[in-house]
């Protein structure tokens, strides 16, 4: 008798397992999100404001590298390479937890910034002239302007599948090409901040324009958070930011991890090799592709989860 | 047949609501006769019949067979679009009930929800070339008004759901994973039976009525034995011909309904 078989690569995801319980897989399958409560405290949030706030008061030759600076000082990237707390805050484990299972344990950080945002402020121009008179005047009409996060091009149909960004889930496995993790390292009541439409990121359809008399009410969901609260969300979801009406200003930490086999494609790297002293060995490996092996920080998720859950096994 | 917004919402949500569907008139005369009928002590007008024993609602059936309100109801060309719309425009009922809740009765506990794997034929949700395809649906058509907090309840999303739903989850809580539907007389919610859902016990002094159909794709076969599987030949001359088609498996004989349904 001859046999047939096909090759297995040697490092892949054949004996994967999440770290998510059931009841997690079940409200980010249903939602799109998960909010993750306190991962750090209101001291450490406090923190890393007076960071933003010391970056920003610098004279531009004084920033130190390869921290990136907006030019009104309302965004950072790269924060990471030049403070420690930042860097934990990445590779903080609940966090991570859901990174890592939905991207099949291949994470990747694709980058990292903080962005302030004032009541004043006017929101980011976009760089077709025609496009952003369009915009400005759906905005100061009072409407709602959501997007989903894409690499920059869209299919014919919204049900395509991205294969490098697209939610899918097989045989009970959640898996989403990229992975948005937003931390408020302020307090936001549930009228102001992230305001998302649970479930939109398994839609069938294109969006149609929609109407309603209290969209917030009817379709869009936002939330009371406390500083140092996360949210783990898939950039399929339909999203929006909420206009900001509080006299203190909003800051928020913005992390974007993607699956860690895939080649770039095409965004600038946010890894500095001629800083790579300034951070972690786990941290230098996470914002690198993922190769042959299991990368550090998925061993030490699995020991923490796998672990607490063999040993909450072994006490039942 | 539905427009964009329709699939968009009932794909994301699972339910849609029909507002101001169904004529106040017709609903004024749809509640005399259901006060008339639940309150007569089991003298029924032939054919209807009752099921008064369930601890959530006491049911009527047949009632369609009786008064001319419930056939236009049945036949409601509002109802009728969107439900051809998502059955690939051949769409049998096959169950008409109303029932009366009042505040001796209980809740509806949360059932059903897709949990992931293969679905049941008779209970399909896809999507194909830009449409959806259910080949159960139902209908709940309210002849009252019912208050934000009560009523139909569900969880938005769980007809595509890929795990199983947490046992924890209850009637009265809150958005986004329970909501509930506000709807006023003459509403109508459609539904897929794959979304999980139930009712919150009624609280309110007046009855909430609710005239309840299921809809099936025409061409498939009937999913289990019953007694209760339209069409009933002996009941053909109580309703027009166009019913007792809706009514009928598709064999093709299907010439007057389709005539109705494109005036």
């Amino acid at each position: 008798m001859i046999k047939m078989n096909q090759i297995i690569a040697d490092y892949n995801s054949l004996k994967f397992e999440t770290l998510m319980s059931e009841k997690e897989n079940w409200f980010f399958d249903t939602h799109g999100y998960m909010i993750v409560k306190n991962v750090i405290t209101k001291d450490e949030a406090n923190y890393l404001i007076d960071k933003f706030e010391s970056w920003s008061q610098l004279p531009e030759e004084k920033v130190p590298h390869p921290l990136k600076r907006s030019l009104e000082s309302t965004v950072f990237q790269n924060m990471h390479y030049v403070d420690e707390k930042y860097q934990d805050l990445i590779l903080n484990h609940r966090i991570m937890k859901y990174v890592s299972s939905i991207l099949l344990h291949n994470p990747r950080l694709m980058f990292s910034s903080v962005i302030k945002l004032t009541k004043d402020q006017k929101r980011k121009k976009h760089p077709n002239k025609n496009q952003e008179n369009k915009l400005q005047k759906f905005i100061e009409d009072g409407n709602v302007l959501l997007h989903r996060d894409t690499n920059g091009y869209n299919y014919p149909f919204e049900s395509f599948i991205n294969p490098l960004i697209g939610y899918q889930v097989v045989n009970g496995i959640i898996h989403s090409g990229y992975v948005n993790v937003s931390v408020t390292l302020v307090d936001v009541p549930d009228d102001h901040g992230i305001g998302l439409i649970p479930g939109s990121h398994k839609s069938n359809f294109n969006t149609p324009l929609i109407e309603s008399d209290d969209p917030y009410k009817e379709y869009i969901q936002s939330f009371e958070l406390t500083a140092g609260d996360a949210i783990v969300f898939v950039p399929n979801l339909l999203h929006t930011s909420r206009k900001w009406e509080l006299d203190y200003p909003r800051y928020t930490i913005f992390n974007r991890y993607v699956f860690g086999k895939y080649i770039d494609e095409g965004y600038s790297s946010h890894a500095f090799e001629e800083y790579k002293d300034n951070i972690n060995d786990e941290l230098y490996e996470l914002e690198k592709k993922n190769i042959h092996q299991e990368k550090k920080i998925v061993s030490r998720l699995k020991n923490i989860y796998q672990n607490r859950s063999n040993n909450t096994l072994n006490s039942a | 047949m539905l427009t964009d917004f329709e699939k968009w919402y009932f794909d994301l949500r699972g339910y849609f609501v029909i507002k101001g569907a169904v004529p106040n008139e017709d609903i004024k005369e749809m509640i005399s006769h259901a006060e008339s009928w639940f309150d007569s002590k089991n003298i029924l007008p032939d054919p209807i019949s009752s099921n008064f024993d369930g601890s959530a609602a006491k049911l009527l059936y047949n009632f369609h067979y009786v008064e001319k309100v419930f056939e236009r109801l049945v036949l409601n060309k509002n109802i009728l679009r969107f439900i051809n719309g998502i059955q690939n425009g051949n769409s049998r009922v096959y169950d008409v009930l109303l029932s009366k809740s009042t505040q001796q009765e209980s809740d509806t506990e949360l059932h059903s929800g897709f949990e992931g794997g293969f679905q049941d034929p008779n209970q399909q949700f896809i999507i194909a070339n830009n449409n959806i395809f259910a080949s159960f649906v139902n209908v709940g058509v309210s002849l009252v008004d019912i208050p934000n907090h009560l009523g139909f309840t569900c969880l938005p999303g769980s007809h595509k759901g890929n795990f199983k739903i947490p046992g924890d989850i209850t009637l009265y809580d809150d958005p986004p994973t329970v909501v509930n539907v506000p709807v006023n007389a003459g509403d109508v919610i459609v539904f897929t039976p794959l979304l999980r859902h139930g009712a919150r016990a009624w609280t309110e002094k007046y009855a909430r009525y609710t005239v309840f159909m299921r809809f099936i794709f025409a061409k498939q076969f009937h999913s289990n034995e019953s007694d209760r599987w339209p069409p009933y030949d002996h009941l053909k001359e109580n309703i027009s011909t166009e019913l007792f088609q809706l009514e009928s498996r598709d064999h093709g004989q299907r010439d007057r309904l389709n005539e109705y349904l494109k005036k």
